[in-house]
């Protein structure tokens, strides 16, 4: 898979709460689906891209997605000890918490980079951490609008 | 090679305060083996620094550049035409890379993005450490290849001190006492008898004491 489609157009994430969810297509994107296919939606202020291993996710597409208007970035990986490519959820645990510290020494910036583990079939997992975060980012822009 | 690491973002950031276009400019040499100003590194940077900006309301254009090696004035001419259009750039090049540039595009603004920390090597993923210290008088082949001027806390030279516990240095458990590595290694050597010989006090002219050095090879100068 070539960059491309991990850093595919995210401008349609143009409310001021976006966010992107990275999802492994080995894990989260299969629960993904089963949650589509269930009829149940995660919210239409998210876009979830599949990507070959969450270990793709590196700084750099992160941050292009939060210049890309996303507010929020959550990157879901497969259980540890359950990566295809072995080390690549390790590395996305810890490159997401780079990225969230990175993020967080830019005065005034609001927002969220998080990493979570699932299983393919978990979907009820999935749609429990992404509503949670989901409701964190907007608790957080929420504080934002109340001191500005 | 040379180990560097990023400067912090606000740090640089102020420095660039009333900029309106700047360069992140890479080092292709050590600066990217060590994680620190490849070209994976200007991307994070500059899409840091355009995120900044945004928050610090500043209408900041950041363009990506990479020079094989900073420090060589053939591959700088390389990259006049990006650094003309710009402001300022920010180098993520070592302290020589940085000078090299500043020399080299007299008129341009150009800033440091890391801090260069020492000579050293990967020791594992994510990990360096530092090996040599530039000393200008190698003894390495006295001490069974570890040196004891920047990797012994006291530059000792003749055996440890009385801090050496446990094969650790006393300035942190994780350090190893460079005195037992040279014993260890010696012994393994079968080249002890070296020990036996008292090494002088150093001759620092060679080091930085002298001022900045310069090497002069005639047959090479053209």
């Amino acid at each position: 898979m070539t960059d491309k489609p991990v850093t595919a157009d995210l401008g349609i994430i143009d409310s001021p709460v976006g966010a992107v969810v990275y999802a492994c297509e080995n894990s989260a994107w299969r629960a993904y689906n089963e949650l589509l296919s269930a009829g149940l939606q995660v919210g239409s202020n998210l876009r979830v891209l599949k990507v070959p291993c969450s270990g793709r996710v590196d700084e750099v597409v992160m941050l292009r997605a939060v210049e890309d208007g996303a507010r929020g970035v959550l990157v879901l990986g497969c259980p540890e000890d359950s990566c295809r490519f072995l080390q690549g959820n390790l590395r996305a645990k810890k490159r997401s918490s780079r990225t969230a510290s990175a993020l967080q020494d830019i005065d005034g910036f609001v927002g969220l980079v998080q990493y979570d583990a699932l299983s393919g079939t978990s979907s009820g997992q999935l749609l429990n951490i992404i509503t949670g975060f989901v409701d964190d980012l907007d608790e957080l822009v929420t504080e934002e609008a109340v001191e500005q | 090679m040379i180990v560097a690491e990023r400067k912090p973002l606000n740090e640089i950031m102020d420095n660039l305060a009333g900029i309106g276009s700047v360069a992140v400019a890479g080092c292709a040499t050590c600066v990217t083996v060590c994680s620190a100003g490849g070209e994976k590194e200007v991307s994070v940077l500059s899409s840091l620094m355009r995120i900044a900006a945004g928050q610090r309301g500043q209408d900041l254009q950041v363009v990506e550049l990479m020079v094989e090696r900073q420090c060589e004035w053939e591959f700088l001419d390389e990259i006049i035409e990006g650094i003309d259009q710009v402001d300022a750039v920010v180098s993520l090049g070592c302290g020589a890379g940085v000078q090299a540039m500043a020399a080299h595009f007299e008129d341009q603004l150009i800033l440091p993005g890391l801090n260069t920390r020492f000579i050293g090597l990967p020791e594992q993923q994510g990990l360096w450490v530092e090996m040599c210290l530039a000393c200008g008088d190698c003894m390495l082949d006295k001490t069974g290849g570890v040196c004891p001027v920047a990797r012994c806390a006291k530059s000792c030279f003749n055996g440890p001190c009385g801090g050496s516990q446990d094969g650790s240095c006393e300035i942190d458990p994780d350090t190893d006492c460079a005195w037992q590595l040279i014993f260890d290694k010696l012994q393994k050597l079968d080249r002890m008898q070296i020990l036996q010989e008292i090494e002088p006090v150093k001759d620092w002219s060679d080091s930085r004491h002298g001022g900045p050095r310069r090497i002069k090879r005639e047959d090479l100068i053209l």
